[in-house]
């Protein structure tokens, strides 16, 4: 999704109403959900913030990618599209990073518990015998 | 469309509230909106400012008006930044003032905004009575429409169209600022008729050329003829056999703008309308170009 915000923007500075509407189309799942919530949430404008809209458009995402994307509300649509596209770039480093810390962090969680299973298991054999 | 409560829904809550609290006597004269920061919101009634029920204007004010006006795109409003507006939705024009952007192209765009001017869009079906079948004796001709600011030209303008594009006549119309037809996602939100094609966003003197070579227009339509570029690209639609239909600041004493005047000596227009205020009512007059 941050890739495609920022080849859109970059490229051709899509307006955001036009940019959420693409978004739902191309992608699924949790990130089309996303860009749904926010796209429908645009009417409001006036009525509150792009930060507020944003905000609530993440409150269903797990928390660490919540607080990754939520930095992104105070700069969509406010700036021009360079600083955007710099800070969706970040964001997506940001994300990157995170997702690979997570596959590490799950790889060490695999190795205790193989760890543990085994000690189980010669517990057993000790038991048993 | 109610040109008021598009005007209201750019508005932060507190404003919006002070607008909304305007009279529909009031509401129904009001011309603009204005907003400078570190000051009280006002309703321009009738040529006076009158200061709004709410509290000082704030720099974040104007912020969340501008996200609401260009729909949290201000990245793609920057070409109208350099010409000093945003079109909103609802044909809604937002003048802007701030701190000039000045890179190595000139002017970049706009920052640190200071006021906001949001001018209240009218249509007025039937403002063209009195004077249509002076226009239309012997058949419509070139008509160039003027008047001081704020007096009318771009409602008569708009009118004129619709009542064109009911008699079956083809009408393209360069919306430069997307304040003639307010078009949101292709569709025109005021009643400009049947058989009118519009460019949205585009460069007058641009989709004056667009649209006589691709449309097949009898007559082209336009606000406010501002520069030499206008005039020149009009010139090409006469030239073409399109017939004119436009606006340009001017006062009763005939001193309108100079690309204009060469527009009138080189014969574009034959019919001209006045707009003149007299005791708050328009009064229109319809005179042969010399």
């Amino acid at each position: 999704m941050l890739s495609m915000i920022e080849f859109e923007l970059a490229r051709f500075k899509t307006p955001l109403p036009e940019l959420f509407t693409v978004l739902e189309t191309e992608l699924d799942g949790e990130a089309a959900s996303l860009c749904r919530r926010v796209g429908a949430g645009l009417s409001r404008l006036g009525e509150c913030d792009f930060s507020a809209l944003w905000a609530e458009g993440l409150s269903f995402l797990p928390e660490e990618e919540e607080r990754i994307l939520r930095t992104l509300g105070s700069v969509l649509g406010r700036y021009g599209a360079e600083e955007q596209t710099q800070a969706v770039g970040l964001c997506h480093r940001e994300m990157e990073l995170a997702k690979d810390e997570a596959r590490v962090q799950a790889k060490e969680k695999g190795r205790v518990y193989i760890a543990l299973s085994a000690a189980g298991g010669a517990m057993l054999c000790v038991l048993l015998l | 469309m109610d040109g008021f409560l598009a005007v209201a829904a750019l508005l932060p809550p507190a404003l919006r509230a002070a607008a909304l609290s305007l009279v529909p006597e009031e509401r129904a004269v009001c011309e603009e909106l204005r907003l400078r920061q570190g000051r009280f919101g006002t309703a321009l009634l009738r040529g006076k400012e009158y200061a709004l029920s709410a509290p000082l204007v704030t720099e974040q004010d104007l912020r969340s008006v501008l996200e609401a006006a260009t729909r949290a795109s201000l990245h793609a409003a920057g070409a109208q930044l350099t010409r000093g507006f945003v079109s909103a939705p609802g044909g809604v024009r937002v003048g802007v003032c701030g701190t000039g952007v000045i890179g190595a192209g000139g002017l970049e765009g706009l920052r640190s905004f200071s006021s906001l001017s949001l001018r209240v869009p009218r249509a007025v079906p039937g403002c063209a009575g009195e004077i249509w079948e002076a226009l239309n004796q012997d058949g419509f001709q070139s008509t160039l429409i003027a008047s001081p600011p704020g007096g009318g030209k771009t409602t008569l303008l708009r009118e004129l169209i619709r009542c064109l594009s009911e008699q079956g006549c083809r009408v393209a119309v360069a919306d430069e600022r997307g304040e003639i037809g307010a078009a949101q996602s292709g569709q025109p939100q005021f009643d400009i008729g049947p058989c009118v094609d519009i460019l949205t966003g585009v460069p007058k003197a641009q989709a004056v050329g667009m649209l006589v070579r691709a449309m097949n227009p009898q007559v082209v339509a336009m606000d406010e003829i501002t520069d030499s570029t206008d005039a020149s690209a009009l010139l090409e639609g006469v030239g073409c056999g399109v017939r004119l239909l436009a606006t340009v600041h001017g006062e009763r004493d005939g001193h309108v703008t100079a690309a204009c005047r060469g527009l009138l000596e080189a014969g574009a227009f034959r019919r001209m309308v006045w707009i003149e205020e007299q005791d708050g009512v328009r009064r229109y007059s319809v005179k042969p170009c010399a």
